[in-house]
């Protein structure tokens, strides 16, 4: 099965660090309206715009789409800076950008998905994910909800589909979703289909009121389509899974978080200096050096195997057990250290950290980190490494 | 002695009982089709781990990486060929 390559795209070529530049403007902007966001439970309007106007949701597509065909590791340094600005505005982002490689990486030769990654490119389009459904436990690998065909010998499709979460569903131009094949095909037998929002209604099915993350607006949403046969991509959803979601999932969330980490960190770093500054007798506090550990041992992981996912997308082979055992680990293990990371920081800035504004507050930073080892759940993907760890007796 | 048939029929014979006793296939494995693709039946991911894991214990031996794909894993014959070539590669080095 052909994965279309990307082009390898030096991770530090200067068009790259044009945007990692861009990020950085962009990521200045998410930072002042992050506190609002977080309070107010709304859409980082603000911060998604700055994005646009500079070109940067197209940042996967390759360039004859009319994007920069940024690879994993610049994804990375791109997500890791938006996060230190605003959680939110940063998952949003990475989100996006793993359904955009979705469609890159197995457009098939299709024209009608190479218009629309040209379309996505050229205006700014966010595109959602609809792979969560009601019953499936948190498991994408399966699915209930099945593409059916009113009329025999017709092209036209509908899909029903309830999904328990859909991230900015209602800001999305476009939707990504996963569906049985037809009525009659085993769950596993999936197919992604990517529609047009004017093609769906949807229909939020509860209220959005988390802990963190708030400013990504990912209540569950009934889900009714219609569209093109043309628009269900060709290669079944599970290798897209393997060879593309999966991988780029767990490596942007992962920037993301380690941007919320850095970010705390750095408060505390703050903190701990004007400490110093103000009582230069007093010992600075040991928990900054383990949150320092902790964070170098996460960034450290991440960019191995961000490095090696990138040289595996270049060399265009597939995803081998060992590779989705490791990418499994990169998940658990950086939602959970870098959890502990805003924790210790927590402790070092004490009541300054644990309110809700100054230059100390930790907290938004920790309730959006607490989201991580929840979003697939770290006991779920710990079982299936458990059998995957089995196949490597190295 | 056995002949080359009578040969792939047994190493066949027992990749059917391990695809029986590791994934939901069950018995049906014991006389579906060796050209139907066992995912269309409803192998799960974690099945298919544990029906590599059960293949390679069974005839002791060890799936390349390259090999540990879900085409290998696509059918029963397909999985009979992938056998056969490591087995005859194990002779090849042992002889």
């Amino acid at each position: 099965m052909t994965i279309q390559r990307l082009p390898a795209g030096a991770s530090s070529s200067p068009d790259q660090e044009l945007f990692v530049a861009r990020a950085e403007e962009a990521a200045a902007i998410a930072a002042r309206h992050a506190e609002d966001v977080d309070r107010r439970v709304r859409f980082p309007s603000e911060s998604v715009a700055a994005l646009k106007e500079r070109g940067l949701f197209a940042a996967v597509i390759p360039p004859e789409y009319g994007g920069p065909g940024a690879g994993p590791e610049t994804l990375s340094k791109i997500a890791t800076t938006l996060a230190r600005a605003c959680g939110a505005t940063a998952m949003i982002w990475a989100m996006h950008q793993i359904q955009a490689a979705c469609l890159a990486r197995h457009h098939g030769g299709s024209s009608l998905i190479e218009n629309i990654l040209r379309n996505a490119a050229a205006r700014q389009w966010l595109i959602a994910s609809v792979t969560s459904e009601r019953g499936n436990g948190g498991d994408l690998g399966v699915s209930e909800a099945a593409v059916r065909q009113p009329q025999q010998h017709d092209s036209v499709r509908t899909l029903e589909k309830h999904a328990t979460t859909i991230s900015y569903g209602a800001e999305a131009q476009a939707l990504l979703a996963t569906a049985r094949r037809t009525p009659d095909s085993p769950p596993t037998d999936q197919v992604a289909v990517i529609i047009y929002q004017g093609q769906a209604t949807l229909s939020p099915s509860s209220r959005w009121n988390p802990l963190g993350m708030k400013g990504t607006c990912s209540p569950g949403f009934q889900l009714t389509a219609t569209f093109e046969a043309s628009q269900i991509l060709a290669t079944p959803f599970h290798h897209i899974a393997s060879a593309t979601m999966v991988p780029l999932s767990h490596i942007l969330w992962a920037s993301v978080w380690i941007g919320l980490a850095e970010e705390a960190l750095s408060r505390a770093t703050c903190y701990s200096r004007k400490r110093l500054a103000q009582s230069p007798d007093e010992p600075t506090n040991p928990a900054l050096s383990e949150a320092h550990w902790r964070l170098r041992t996460a960034q450290a992981l991440h960019a191995e195997v961000t490095a090696a996912t990138a040289a595996q997308w270049a060399s265009a082979s597939n995803a081998a057990p060992r590779s989705s055992a490791q990418l499994n680990a990169l998940k658990v293990s950086v939602s959970e250290s870098c959890l502990d990371v805003a924790n210790l920081a927590l402790r070092i800035c004490g009541m300054a950290g644990y309110a809700e504004e100054g230059p100390y507050s930790v907290s938004r930073l920790l309730r959006d980190l607490l989201s991580g080892p929840l979003m697939i759940g770290n006991s779920r993907l710990l079982s299936t490494n458990a059998n995957l760890i089995l196949l490597d007796r190295e | 002695m056995t002949t080359v048939p009578e040969q792939n029929a047994a190493v066949e014979e027992r990749i059917r009982k391990v695809v029986s006793r590791q994934t939901p296939i069950g018995s049906a494995a014991d006389t579906v089709n060796a050209l139907q693709n066992l995912w269309e039946l409803g192998i799960d991911s974690l099945a298919s781990v544990r029906m590599m894991i059960g293949i390679e214990e069974e005839f002791g031996i060890q799936f390349p990486e390259s090999l540990l794909t879900r085409s290998t894993f696509e059918n029963i014959a397909s999985i009979a060929g992938a056998v056969r070539g490591l087995l005859s590669t194990e002779h090849e080095a042992t002889a």
